[in-house]
């Protein structure tokens, strides 16, 4: 007990927020003293925290000779990363809560191609995992208004579990869905930066956010987007959403690149010829065989855009009335449309149907011996390479040619994944797929690599994920 | 292998030995988010700030630790995500987001009287300590900035000016005795270079009436050094010290008193070598008008509040740089305005401090400090040992602009052209901004969650931008140098 009371005491610091602000620790203190946790002046709070470990490999990875050359090359490459995460809510009156919470992760930069293997090292990384306000208005009846301020997490679509929320996460222009393994926006950490208006009213629920961006440069850009729910009944929900994407820049000359401009991508250099088309597209409209000459038109555009996503949940075991041994998720099929940008531009974006994302899901039936077995496809027919290093790094709204790859082949992506809780806080996780990864470069990179690791259908990767949680 | 006991032993809460009463823990925490612009900043010479947005996020987390008897321990910690600066279009976008994790409070009190109010208290450890809570913003000069260079600090609750934060390594006494009460801090500087000398302040505080306080106090800055030859820069140890200083003279033509970095010849014959060593004295007073006429009707417990604070910077001049204590004076002014309870409090400040030199930390070493870590050394900053003379514009220049024969422009070698107050030839007008000002509000609801804003011209540094995939640059200087400068910051959070 003694021993077990002093690691108490020195964890306490680290426990933003674990847990007790009241209560009876133990009957004997750091030297035998009584310790009692008392706090008088205190809102009732209450504590979490988690610690996982996931590894798993990337098993062919197509094109990783494209970006940045031989050193990253991911075929075969190992990816693990460890974390702990502690968190506390506070309810600080009737109408009033807060959230907060940090986190340390250690990861790994992709070990690279096998002749840079002598360059490596981890990464500690702490951060705030929440740090939000959140006010419930006392309403009658069904309705429910809540006002959210700070860093908070919010998921429109709790059921996806990889591919899909185009709504909120990734560029419009060039047009990026993002996912991976149980990655930003599919898990409860906190991921808008901003606030959220929501009113509720039976089954029917409006959210009105304010994001400041903080994922994808350039940063502090605000966007506003409006989300609706209904719950048509208890077998089927549907959803819609539109977001104005970083409608209001922070510097218009970074999202929407006039003259003067350079035209030259200088910050994301990889093995392409050299790339002229960064804050402009150059279309060749004809060309004079004769004279040999070409008449090149310039079309403008910008990293702003608007979004629309429409999207529904439908669980025919309610629909049908069957039961059985199924589970809660079983049988349960859902799926997500995304438009990623309204507006054509020639050269890149000129047809709209190839920036609509669309994935199925389907929970698969594990009987209870899982919590979730889902199966999900996506379809996306743009033809530009899928990497946002130009847009990163260049704030370029054009995508980076690369006359090596063949980008038509992967519009269809599919994952596999599953998660079981046992003796209630210890959750096992695993996945294997083909979808939107994108990993650290290896050192000899020196920064993220922006491109997909998978870039045509004989590309997949697995990985596995251990979690204790309270 | 470091045992736990260790570390408790470490933290100061387990300094004296059992006593086999009852231990009682509070906890106590916040978690906020900041957003705010930079609207306006004259000066861009290292880098361009205007129109950047700020913004971050952070959480602490406090225990104190009733041990019994007259024993009391405080811990905690506290993490800030912040952001690079944005800085101009190409520095923008190698942006990251950082992460701050800091000791927010490690000590042990002894007490003896009154707990609440004590008669006689002694703090060793890592503590925070506000003689004038009063003040939102500017002010505080007593213990914040270094003497030589008299850089003042201010800003928007961020890391350097969280009071509520443990800013002293050392040992603190306070004694109070009816309407008198004063503090005796003895600590060790662990944020400017000369790092870990030992300076010793004095604080004394008297009410006469209700509603009414004066206050009074000295900090003999630097007293003890931790190396003599640093704070008080000599050959001994660093042969070719003086060097650099020595050619400039013996180049014959004029010398720029700011290219300067360890002595001057003050008159053939009379050299005087900078010292970082300093004496500050201060006197504040706060006057609570409700109080002491008695008003009241629908005020706020914080309205009609006139606070004040003068000191003077280093009571002894050195050379040309510090010749006029007049220039060494800061003075200020808060008022808090009627807020009638909508507001906590409503407060304007203004703030007068007329010394000529560029705020930038970079002559004295800043460049691998607490809060910035990957700013490489260059030419900007002190090459062997701190200095106590600030940087002239020809430090920051280089060779990238020359200087208009109107001598108040500059030519960047990109093609802008800035307007600054002053030059390198002029380095007795090297800012204008002798004038700061403050407006701050603040509102708590439901007890626990409080949103506040600022709207200032004040001495604000502005984190680090990221110019390139590897290092940081700027980040040493405060980025309002004229009157036209300004910028407004918000928070939210919550705290119990």
């Amino acid at each position: 007990m003694r021993l077990r009371l002093k690691c108490v005491l020195v964890l306490l610091p680290a426990l933003a927020g674990m847990g007790w602000s009241e209560g009876t620790l133990g009957d004997k203190g750091a030297l035998g003293s009584p310790v009692t946790l008392v706090a008088p002046d205190s809102p009732v709070v209450k504590y979490k925290g988690s610690a996982w470990l996931q590894f798993g490999r990337v098993i062919h990875s197509t094109y990783a000779l494209v970006n940045g050359g031989e050193s990253n090359n991911m075929n075969g490459n190992w990816i693990q990363a460890g974390g702990v995460q502690v968190a506390s809510s506070a309810k600080l009156s009737e109408d009033w809560d807060g959230g907060m919470g940090m986190g340390v992760l250690q990861s790994e930069n992709a070990r690279g191609d096998v002749s840079v293997a002598n360059n490596w090292y981890p990464i500690w990384s702490t951060f705030v995992s929440e740090a939000r306000v959140t006010y419930n208005a006392p309403l009658s009846g069904s309705q429910k208004l809540q006002l959210n301020l700070g860093f908070f997490p919010y998921d429109y679509n709790p059921e996806v579990k990889d591919l899909g929320l185009y709504l909120l996460r990734g560029y419009i222009y060039p047009g990026a869905p993002v996912s991976g393994f149980e990655a930003r926006g599919t898990t409860p950490a906190a991921n808008i930066f901003g606030s959220m208006f929501s009113y509720g009213v039976g089954g029917l629920k409006n959210d009105l956010l304010l994001i400041s961006e903080t994922e994808n440069r350039p940063y502090f850009d605000l966007s506003i987007a409006d989300l609706v729910s209904w719950q048509a009944g208890p077998a089927l929900q549907l959803g819609a959403g539109v977001n104005f994407y970083r409608v209001l820049p922070r510097n218009k000359k970074s999202d929407s690149p006039r003259q003067p401009c350079l035209n030259e991508a200088r910050n994301y250099a990889q093995i392409d010829q050299i790339d002229n088309e960064v804050c402009f597209i150059q279309d060749t409209v004809s060309v004079d065989t004769v004279a040999q000459t070409a008449v090149v038109d310039t079309i403008y555009g910008s990293m702003s855009g608007t979004k629309l996503m429409g999207r529904f949940r439908l669980d025919p075991k309610l629909l049908f009335g069957w039961g059985g041994a199924f589970g809660k998720q079983d049988l349960v099929l859902y799926g997500e449309l995304g438009v990623l940008g309204l507006k054509n531009y020639r050269k890149y974006y000129d047809d709209i149907k190839r920036r609509m994302p669309v994935m199925v899901g389907l929970n698969l039936p594990a009987f209870g011996w899982l919590d979730k077995f889902s199966l999900e496809v996506e379809y996306y027919a743009s033809k530009n390479f899928a990497d946002y290093g130009k847009a990163e790094l260049d704030y370029s709204w054009v995508p980076r040619p690369v006359p090596e790859a063949n980008s038509a082949r992967d519009d269809w992506k599919w994952s596999l994944y599953f998660s079981k809780v046992a003796l209630g806080h210890f959750r096992l996780s695993g996945q294997v797929a083909n979808d939107h990864l994108r990993m650290f470069g290896p050192p000899d990179i020196g920064f993220m690599s922006y491109a997909e690791t998978l870039g045509t259908p004989k590309d997949w990767y697995w990985m596995f994920k251990t979690t204790y949680f309270f | 292998m470091i045992k736990p006991f260790n570390l408790l032993a470490g933290l100061g809460l387990l300094a004296f030995p059992s006593s086999g009463h009852a231990v009682s823990l509070r906890l106590h925490s916040k978690a906020w988010t900041d957003a705010g612009q930079i609207m306006h900043a004259t000066d861009t010479l290292q880098v361009n700030m205007n129109g950047n947005r700020e913004q971050s996020m952070g959480m602490q987390v406090n225990g104190i630790v009733d041990l019994g008897g007259n024993l009391e321990g405080g811990f905690g910690l506290g993490m800030n995500q912040v952001y690079h600066s944005l800085g101009d279009l190409e520095q923008e976008k190698f942006t990251l987001s950082k992460f701050m994790n800091y000791v927010s409070e490690a000590r042990v009190t002894y007490s003896l009287g009154e707990k609440a109010n004590p008669f006689f208290s002694a703090t060793v450890g890592d503590f925070a300590y506000n003689y004038h809570p009063e003040v939102k913003n500017l002010g505080l000069y007593l213990f914040r900035g270094p003497v030589y260079p008299g850089f003042l600090v201010s800003g928007f609750q961020e890391f350097h000016t969280d009071t509520t934060r443990a800013s002293f390594l050392g040992l603190h006494l306070r004694n109070a005795l009816g309407k008198f009460r004063h503090d005796l801090v003895f600590y060790s500087e662990r944020d400017l270079p000369p790092s870990f000398d030992w300076s010793l302040g004095y604080v004394a505080k008297y009410q006469p009436m209700d509603g009414l306080e004066f206050g009074a106090g000295v900090n003999f800055y630097h007293l003890i050094p931790d190396d003599a030859d640093i704070t008080t820069p000599n050959n001994r140890k660093v042969d070719g010290l003086f060097a650099p200083d020595s050619s400039l003279y013996a180049a014959g033509g004029p010398v720029d008193p700011y290219q300067l970095k360890y002595m001057e010849i003050v008159a053939p014959g009379d050299t005087l070598v900078y010292t970082h060593q300093g004496t500050k004295v201060m006197a504040t007073f706060d006057m609570d008008f409700k109080k002491v006429f008695g008003f009241s009707g629908g005020l706020g417990k914080k309205d009609l509040i006139l606070y004040g604070e003068g000191a003077i910077v280093g009571v002894k001049n050195q050379g040309t740089i510090y010749a006029h204590i007049t220039d060494r004076m800061p003075v200020m002014l808060g008022f808090n305005l009627p807020a009638m309870g909508w507001l906590d409090f409503l407060s304007v400040e203004v703030e007068r401090y007329t010394a000529k030199y560029k705020a930038d930390y970079s002559k004295l070493g800043y460049d691998q400090s607490l809060y910035f870590k990957n700013i490489p050394p260059t030419q900007l900053a002190a090459q062997r040992q701190p200095s106590a003379i600030p940087i002239s514009y020809r430090d920051l220049a280089g060779n990238r602009f020359t200087i208009t024969p109107e001598h108040d422009f500059m030519n960047v070698q990109t093609g802008e052209i800035i307007k600054i107050k002053g030059t390198d030839l002029d380095p007795e007008n090297m800012t204008a901004d002798d004038w700061k000002w403050s407006v701050n509000a603040e509102k708590t609801v439901a007890g626990h969650v409080r949103f506040s804003g600022q709207i200032a011209n004040d001495h604000f540094v502005p984190r680090p931008v990221r110019g390139g995939p590897i290092n940081e640059s700027a980040g040493l200087a405060q980025v309002f140098s004229s009157l036209r400068d300004w910028y407004f910051m918000c928070r939210v959070g919550y705290f119990f």
